[in-house]
């Protein structure tokens, strides 16, 4: 029997990717199904096809979810997952025969409405990932009394599955930074969410560029964009003076530039957790404060928010402290074997 | 002279007001002296003023005028229940003093909170004490503060028995009229949509139950504002989403302590006034009709134990008769019992005068919304053009105009900083000086 591993974006694909190799590794047979790389998009994952390209509504109909152990379901679209799996369990109802147990999960680590948003978003599924112990502890919290109506998934920590455990071979570095240095700003679609905020935060990305020369500054978004959209709505870069050392990453290389950057700064990207896990220099820009708009309340206590007037030249990024490494294990960084307790329970749901 | 324990507390909006009004319950024996500053604000509800003017002395003044008021410096303590930024800049204020010389501060949220409990909470950490509900916040701040420096921040379960123990409701059902109150939240639900359907469940229910009255109590009369922005009274959502309401059904403005003491049931999709409809002896439901959504703060009230789907429901007979109580454990973990009483503040309060506290000590890379107060930086900032020390000023103002790019005058005043050329640095300065006080 399969496990079924099904995305609708790049993001998802990249996620499912990665779990798939996991489940190979462990002798589980595993097929990513889903939609090909969107060509009107850019991203800044690799390109990732699928073994079987099909949309939701096919694969709903297709004789592949009769052979499946098990449905791995992360959708960009939340409400089209309870509606699949309702859909799913009715057909297989019909036609006399058992609906394979739905797992899914949020592809970062949240807490606080966030986390409360993904729980509802997810509410269809049998068995709902999540990363680490405060989510899961803060998901029971809620849902200790909910009615057995209303049952809440079965919840299962998995960790930090959803990006690379550690940067390509070769590029491990023990935590020694070498010059040429390079610094990795995660910028995001919607955050700074005030008018004018993203302006602002490249003029401080350029500031910090001339006042280090030596530095290279490759300012990269975190997820995918219409072809040919600015990250500043109405961007003129004639209307920029870019420095020489400061550029736009290419699309489909956030993993490479996180693998080589010496420093890692963002507002609030999830990005940054993989950072901090690959023991990159972090700095998540303390200047927004901890706002559930900005995204930047799962980051308190991280141990690494500081101001951007307190860095004056890039050099001083090298001496930053790393991360609160309780808050970092319970965050997901400590679930190491997060393949083996799916595999585990997906067992458990089938018996 | 007054020998009893001074407390001044602070509101804004009605919200905060009331919930300044709820905590005053404490027993004789505190002699606890109260003193409500209520913050001049256009639209606050008339009564909700006289409730407070009842437990004590009544006062109007801006914070400005509350922080250079002769007495405030008399107080035991003082109770802060503004907004965010408001609640950090009333701490900054009165921090420069000493433990010894100035009255210990507090804050607390305005009932159960729904939403953003860790940006509120990062706005109020640093306060000599933190009220908090009951459990499921204590557990949440917790988890929040596990590993961070901010680990020792003291706070006390004041719970969410809102109306005294002094109540002794009507408990025989039938002693009670056949009405249920809805009691409104004005953003929840927040799509219009969702409020229209929301009445019409209310009205047809209203019409499977003739002999029943649907009373709607509107948080705010349409001439009235409370903390949230609305665009559509109640009343006017009421006529646009079912014409003419059923004989019995109407918008009932009478206090909700009233409606609650009469009524045999309350509906809620998950206020606060739940917790009063116990006090009053009322039977509380809880609106299930729009699922688990956290939006509407409904995954928190989906485990009260009366979570139930009005619309599918006989009618308002049937629902009166098969109504379970709400669920003990449920009811405990949010706050309401009698483990959690306002009076424990004093007692928290009065050991806190007594005893040093532990200081918590700013670390690198630990921040809370507290030491982001845009006013205190702009404060900063023009202490700093006065010390004509120009690189610290533009510093703040950089971060001041990255916190608000759109703020002209910080814009204005980081361009006058900015500017090499000493007189036309002094003349922008002139030009835009504002006074942040």
């Amino acid at each position: 029997m399969t496990i079924l591993l099904f995305s609708d974006c790049d993001r998802s694909a990249l996620a499912c990717n990665l779990l798939a190799e996991q489940f190979r590794k462990k002798g589980q047979p595993c097929l990513t199904v889903g939609h090909s790389p969107d060509t009107k998009r850019e991203s800044p994952f690799p390109a990732l096809q699928p073994h079987i390209c099909l949309s939701l509504e096919a694969l709903l109909a297709s004789s592949l979810i009769e052979q499946a152990s098990a449905l791995g379901l992360f959708l960009k679209e939340p409400k089209q997952l309870c509606i699949f799996t309702d859909t799913n369990r009715k057909l297989a109802a019909l036609r006399g025969r058992k609906a394979p147990p739905v797992f899914s999960g949020p592809l970062q680590a949240s807490l606080g409405d966030q986390l409360m948003q993904e729980l509802h978003d997810h509410l269809g599924c049998d068995l709902l990932l999540l990363p680490g112990e405060r989510q899961k502890q803060s998901v029971q919290s809620v849902t200790q009394y909910w009615p057995s109506e209303n049952p809440s998934p079965r919840l299962l920590t998995t960790g930090l599955w959803f990006s690379p455990e550690r940067p390509p071979r070769g590029s491990l570095s023990g935590g020694r930074m070498s010059s040429p240095h390079q610094l990795l700003a995660l910028i995001q679609d919607t955050t700074p969410t005030a008018m004018g905020g993203k302006s602002q935060l490249l003029r401080q990305l350029i500031r910090w560029a001339e006042a280090s020369p030596e530095w290279s500054v490759v300012v990269q978004r975190d997820c995918s964009w219409e072809l040919g959209q600015t990250w500043i709505p109405r961007f003129k870069t004639n209307e920029w003076t870019l420095p020489k050392n400061l550029v736009f990453a290419a699309p489909g290389q956030l993993l490479s530039h996180l693998s080589s950057c010496s420093a890692c700064i963002t507002v609030s990207s999830p990005w940054a957790m993989t950072a901090m896990t690959w023991g990159k220099k972090t700095m998540i820009l303390a200047d927004y404060g901890i706002h559930t708009k900005e995204g930047t309340t799962s980051w308190f206590g991280c141990g690494n928010m500081h101001r951007s007037h307190s860095i004056q030249h890039l050099d001083q990024l090298c001496d930053l402290p790393a991360p609160n490494q309780l808050w970092l294990e319970t965050m997901g960084w400590g679930v190491h074997d997060g393949v083996d307790r799916l595999i585990q329970a997906i067992k458990e749901l089938e018996a | 002279m007054n020998n009893g324990f001074r407390l001044l507390l602070i509101g804004d909006s009605d919200s905060q007001l009331l919930a300044c009004e709820a905590l005053c319950q404490f027993p004789e024996s505190l002699a606890v002296d109260i003193t409500i500053n209520a913050i001049p604000r256009e639209g606050t509800p008339e009564d909700v003023l006289q409730r407070a003017k009842a437990k004590g002395t009544l006062w109007r003044f801006e914070i400005g005028q509350l922080l250079t008021h002769p007495e405030l410096l008399r107080f035991d303590a003082i109770g802060v229940y503004l907004t965010g930024s408001k609640i950090s800049d009333f701490r900054l204020a009165l921090s420069m003093l000493s433990k010894d010389v100035r009255p210990l501060l507090f804050c607390g949220f305005n009932g159960v909170v729904l939403e953003k409990f860790q940006e509120g909470m990062s706005w109020r950490l640093g306060y000599d004490l933190i009220c908090l509900n009951g459990p499921r916040d204590q557990f949440e701040l917790d988890q929040m503060l596990m590993g961070s420096p901010f680990v020792g921040q003291t706070t006390v379960l004041t719970g969410l028995k809102r109306n005294g123990e002094a109540i002794r409701p009507k408990t025989i059902r039938q002693s009670r009229r056949k009405q249920l109150v809805f009691a409104e939240q004005v953003v929840m639900p927040r799509q219009y949509g969702d409020r229209a359907e929301l009445l019409r469940i209310l009205a047809d229910l209203a019409r499977r139950s003739p002999d029943w009255e649907v009373l709607i109590k509107p948080r705010i009369s349409p001439e009235e504002t409370t903390f949230h922005q609305v665009d559509t009274h109640i009343s006017q959502t009421l006529i646009e989403s079912i014409g003419h309401p059923p004989t019995n059904l109407r918008l009932d403005y009478r206090p909700l302590a009233e409606l609650l003491s009469q009524s045999r049931l309350m509906a809620t999709v998950s206020s606060t006034a739940f917790f009063d409809a116990l006090d009053f002896g009322c039977r509380p439901v809880v609106m299930a009709d729009f699922g688990l959504d956290p939006s509407n703060g409904s995954h928190l009230f989906a485990g009260s134990g009366v979570w139930q789907t009005l619309d599918v429901v006989e009618d308002l007979n049937d629902l009166d008769l098969t109504l379970q109580p709400p669920d003990a454990e449920w009811l405990a973990w949010m706050g309401y019992g009698r483990d959690w009483r306002p009076e424990q503040l004093i007692t928290s309060l009065q050991s806190l005068k007594r005893r040093e506290q532990p200081l918590i000590r700013e670390k690198p890379g630990y921040v809370c919304n507290a030491n982001f107060s845009f006013t205190q930086l702009r404060r900063d900032a023009e202490r700093a053009i006065k010390e004509e020390n120009w690189v610290k000023a533009q510093s703040l103002l950089t971060l001041g105009s990255l916190m608000r790019p759109t703020h002209r005058n910080v814009a204005g005043r980081l361009k006058a900083v900015e500017q090499r050329n000493r007189v036309l640095r002094r003349l922008l300065l002139l030009m835009t000086f504002r006074d942040v006080g």
